[in-house]
């Protein structure tokens, strides 16, 4: 569904991303792994077109992407979460999963001012695809939270619902759980794991955790210096002999 | 344990709305208490008025985070496009208030355009030289605003209701500005308002989230307008005399400062920060030049006291008597392993997340 074909980027003289080629299978989870400034999430961000790559094409479903604004990039239906939380700290929980369905609405300004029928709709459905997720995750309770109050584990699912309500094809989630916990980052793992089927999505998965990766994708693609250097299962990579040199007899 | 927090969340839900009635009740029931006060009434009347103002400033600086301080430019837009109508098109009064509000608003959506890529200092000085332009032109399109003498508006009528008393000129006000207020209410909790406040909290993720950011922050500048526009009509019937000395940068100022004591981003601190400050303006009046002095004055002993203005106090006091709990006790997916919530705090330093964008 989503194809990168000789991709490159680069800010100045450094050059983020080269000649990179995969492809993200529909339904699957597949991973992007690399050390640390391998370029993961440049690739990401080329991808939800924050940034514009100097070469190569990326198309989803056959459509161009690099023709659209990143605004329209939902549309499409490809969601995305952030390395760092990038909630909208100031309103609650459920505001934030409600963004998440807004684009799906039809109604403008003026509907939404005197609550014409579809702007009453929406609103509606938004509260209840809202709720669905955050039982999903487990965090109903702190529904009515303002975001950025809570804990930084907290942000970080909330920051994946907020991608998740908004039942996109292809679920871009960038490290969803660096910095939190051993015991939230393995319930998080067979939650990832649950995404596919659950949401009928395939989900793009950049860690450089190891276990939490092998443990739930289909597929890995493996990049250094923002290059491929390998590409297969699980089980195909964790015997690939550069993938162990370049990464993980580094981790490990 | 979750049902619990649940009700206790919509309790606050509850109090807000409260608030709301209460603050509405008091206001349309004040003229029952001091309607025989014509000065009284004369200030509600102005508060009234300016809370409109203020809750459309609060809609920019608080909601949006666009910093603009020539919301008197909006007000005068309003207030001429009255005095205009009272003069020469003899429109009925609910068109003519939506002449203003239009007029104003795609004053608002002009001076909005550029706001989409230029931020902080820029937007200042740009809404500045607005607010200091506005009077200015007024003083020299003397065929549409009669210069320095300004417009006179004698009889405010609607119907057959002539609006001839202080009383009935109040709940005029009165009227205008709660039906404002309540469509502001509804377009902040709409999809319309979340995108507002998503592309203050972070434009990448509003983009992320398929929200247009130039596009919202031109709305936002023509929502606020729009209302600022009504306001300045109201303004007009109810000093009776629109001139280009009535729309200072003092008062635009006075305004901002207005939002900031009420609470960015609460509307109904905005309501109270303009009851405030009218009451502080008028109460200092008799003291002379010394007025604006008492104003910042008054200003600063608020900030001190409620850094997040008065619309913080509620919530400071329930924190006080316990009413909600603090950081970290919350349940979720840690709960079962009650020892890993303490490390999910410590896990990591959330850090800025302004932007994140990260290469």
């Amino acid at each position: 569904m989503l194809e990168l074909d000789g991709v490159s980027l680069s800010f100045g003289g450094v050059r983020a991303v080269n000649n990179l080629s995969f492809e993200i299978p529909d339904g699957q989870i597949t991973a992007l792994i690399g050390p640390n400034g391998a370029g993961k999430t440049s690739i990401l961000n080329v991808i939800s077109r924050f940034y514009t790559p100097q070469h190569g094409r990326v198309t989803f479903d056959g459509k161009d992407l690099l023709q659209l604004p990143p605004s329209e990039i939902i549309d499409v239906g490809i969601a995305r979460s952030f390395q760092n939380v990038a909630l909208f700290k100031e309103l609650s929980v459920v505001d934030n999963l409600k963004i998440g369905t807004d684009h799906r609405s039809s109604a403008g300004l003026f509907s939404n001012m005197f609550r014409l029928p579809r702007a009453v709709k929406h609103e509606r459905d938004a509260r209840r695809e809202a709720e669905e997720v955050l039982e999903f995750l487990d965090i109903e309770a702190i529904a009515e939270r303002r975001s950025g109050t809570l804990s930084y584990g907290h942000q970080k699912l909330v920051d994946l619902g907020r991608a998740l309500v908004s039942r996109p094809k292809l679920l871009l989630l960038d490290e969803p759980a660096a910095g939190t916990s051993e015991g939230l980052k393995a319930w998080l793992a067979t939650k990832i794991k649950e995404i596919p089927e659950r949401f009928g999505c395939a989900v793009l998965l950049i860690d450089h955790d190891m276990l939490l990766v092998l443990g739930v994708s289909q597929k890995v693609v493996v990049v250094d210096f923002g290059s491929k250097i390998a590409q297969g299962t699980p089980d195909e990579i964790r015997q690939d002999r550069r993938v162990i040199a370049a990464y993980l007899g580094e981790e490990s | 344990m979750m049902p619990n927090s649940v009700s206790r969340l919509r309790k606050g839900h509850m109090a807000r709305r409260g608030g709301l009635a209460v603050g509405f009740l008091a206001f349309a029931l004040a003229p029952v208490f001091v309607g025989s006060n014509v000065t009284t009434m004369g200030i509600l009347t102005e508060a009234v008025i300016y809370a409109l103002v203020v809750v459309s400033l609060n809609l920019l600086v608080g909601f949006a985070g666009l910093v603009s301080i020539g919301q008197a430019g909006f007000l005068a837009v309003g207030a001429y496009a009255a005095g205009y109508s009272a003069n020469h098109l003899h429109l009925a009064l609910p068109l003519e208030l939506l002449l203003s509000g239009i007029l104003a608003g795609l004053v608002g959506f002009i001076l909005g355009l550029p706001s989409g890529r230029l931020r902080g200092h820029y937007l200042v000085i740009i809404t500045l030289g607005f607010g200091l332009a506005v009077p200015q032109i007024a003083l020299e399109a003397t065929d549409i605003t009669n210069g320095f003498t300004g417009l006179s508006i004698s009889n405010t009528q609607f119907g057959p209701i002539v609006m001839n008393s202080p009383r009935a000129m109040y709940y005029f006000a009165f009227v205008v500005v709660a039906i404002s207020m309540m469509l502001i209410l509804l377009v902040l909790a709409s999809k319309s308002g979340r995108a507002i406040m998503a592309v203050r909290d972070s434009e990448a993720a509003a983009l992320a989230m398929g929200i247009p950011v130039a596009r919202t922050k031109v709305i936002v500048f023509t929502l606020s307008a729009f209302f600022c526009g009504i306001a300045g009509d109201l303004f007009a019937h109810f000093e009776g005399l629109v001139t280009p000395a009535d729309f200072t940068l003092a008062l635009s100022l006075f305004f901002l400062a207005a939002v900031i004591v009420g609470g960015l981003g609460s509307v109904g601190g905005s309501i109270v920060g303009a009851l405030v400050l009218v009451y502080v303006q008028t109460r200092s009046a008799s003291v002379g030049g010394y007025s604006e002095f008492i104003i910042g004055a008054a200003v600063v002993v608020v900030l001190m006291l409620f850094p997040e203005g008065l619309a913080s106090i509620p919530a400071l006091l329930g924190r006080k008597l316990h009413l909600t709990r603090g950081v970290g006790e919350l349940p979720g997916p840690d709960a079962a392993e009650p020892g890993e919530v303490s490390s999910v705090i410590a896990g990591a330093d959330p850090g800025d997340h302004q932007g994140g964008v990260n290469a």
